[in-house]
């Protein structure tokens, strides 16, 4: 009876959103314009990257963050990913663009970059 | 009658061991290590690298301590003793520095103390850092619409005891800072029918030896 529990969580939990994360098909209704943010480092930016994203992570935020904020416009809602499910880096990045720089409307891509190509292929 | 001489025989048997049991004295009344701290936590900021604290202790018993083993949770703690042998009554103090990483937040490490008294014993104590950023500005952004009234805006300070904020100065003229306190700044907007952009550099006395400028950023969007 467990076990089939444990098998129910585990297909179930990755269908789950958790706080301050939306789904790409989610994002994709949105009618607002969205600011993509690409919290991975910069090679995997440079490899590959959701259109439109700008790279900014713990390491270039002291010279990235102005950029973005140049970008950014108050009515647009930014999305906020790196690599997958379990990356964590994301949410930190999302953490301060909302309570340090205050940008409002601030989420995490569920999945991150490998959701967006695997709906993208 | 060969009962009854069973049961004295069995009786004069416990009567020994109670007596032995009395006589032998306790192995934690005998040696023991009372500590005066057993968890530090201790205030620092990214621009440190390591936080150093002291364990007071006694041996408040009375036979001799050895320190079997001094164990750290990683090798970014290190714990020492100045010596292995404490006598009853004797004092000491374990020193521990502990390298954290730079990120905010609480960290916290294990030591482990393996004390061989009459019997052995493990005593774990925790060191730790509150790692905090120099100067937290909040916010670090603020931007006007185009054509809104140009009301002036603040951002606050929060800051470790040790940072003075020296001063503060716009890279565009468009805009003005004041400094009120070293709480908070204000800031001017002289008009907001362009789009335009600029930073407000705050200067502080921290770190001593290259202080850092922290910037605000400015837009009318």
């Amino acid at each position: 009876m467990s076990r089939l529990f444990a098998a129910l969580l585990w297909f179930l939990l990755p269908l789950t959103l958790a706080a301050g994360e939306v789904s790409l098909k989610a994002v994709r209704s949105w009618k607002e314009p969205v600011l993509w943010i690409d919290a991975r480092s910069k090679k995997e930016f440079a490899k590959g990257h959701i259109p439109g994203a700008l790279c900014l992570n713990e390491e270039n935020w002291e010279s990235q963050l102005g950029a973005v904020l140049d970008a950014w416009k108050p009515e647009c809602r930014v999305v906020v990913y790196c690599d997958s499910q379990t990356c964590e880096t994301s949410a930190d990045v999302a953490e301060r663009l909302g309570k340090q720089a205050g940008l409002p409307k601030v989420d995490v891509l569920k999945g991150g970059w490998r959701a967006w190509r695997s709906r993208s292929l | 009658m060969r009962a009854i001489q069973q049961i004295s025989n069995r009786a004069a048997h416990w009567v020994l061991i109670g007596l032995l049991c009395f006589l032998t004295p306790s192995g934690s009344s005998h040696a023991a290590l009372s500590w005066k701290e057993e968890a530090l936590m201790i205030p620092a900021t990214t621009f440190e690298k390591e936080v150093k604290g002291q364990f007071h202790f006694v041996n408040s018993g009375t036979t001799a301590v050895r320190i079997r083993s001094l164990k750290t949770s990683c090798g970014c703690t290190a714990a020492k003793l100045e010596k292995k042998v404490y006598e009853p009554g004797e004092r000491g103090i374990l020193e521990a520095t502990f390298h954290f990483s730079r990120k905010q937040g609480l960290q916290r490490r294990l030591i482990t103390i393996v004390t061989e008294e009459p019997a052995r014993s493990e005593k774990v104590l925790s060191i730790g850092a509150n790692v905090a950023l120099p100067l937290e500005i909040s916010p670090l952004f603020v931007y006007w619409q185009r054509m809104e009234p140009n009301t002036p805006k603040t951002v606050n300070l929060h800051r470790v005891p040790q940072l003075q904020v020296e001063g503060v100065n716009s890279t565009n003229p468009l805009f003005s800072a004041t400094l009120e306190g070293q709480e908070r700044i204000r800031i001017n907007c002289g008009s907001t029918n362009e789009a335009a952009k600029g930073e407000i550099l705050v200067r502080t006395s921290y770190p001593g030896k290259k202080p850092e400028t922290h910037k605000v950023h400015l837009r009318i969007k």
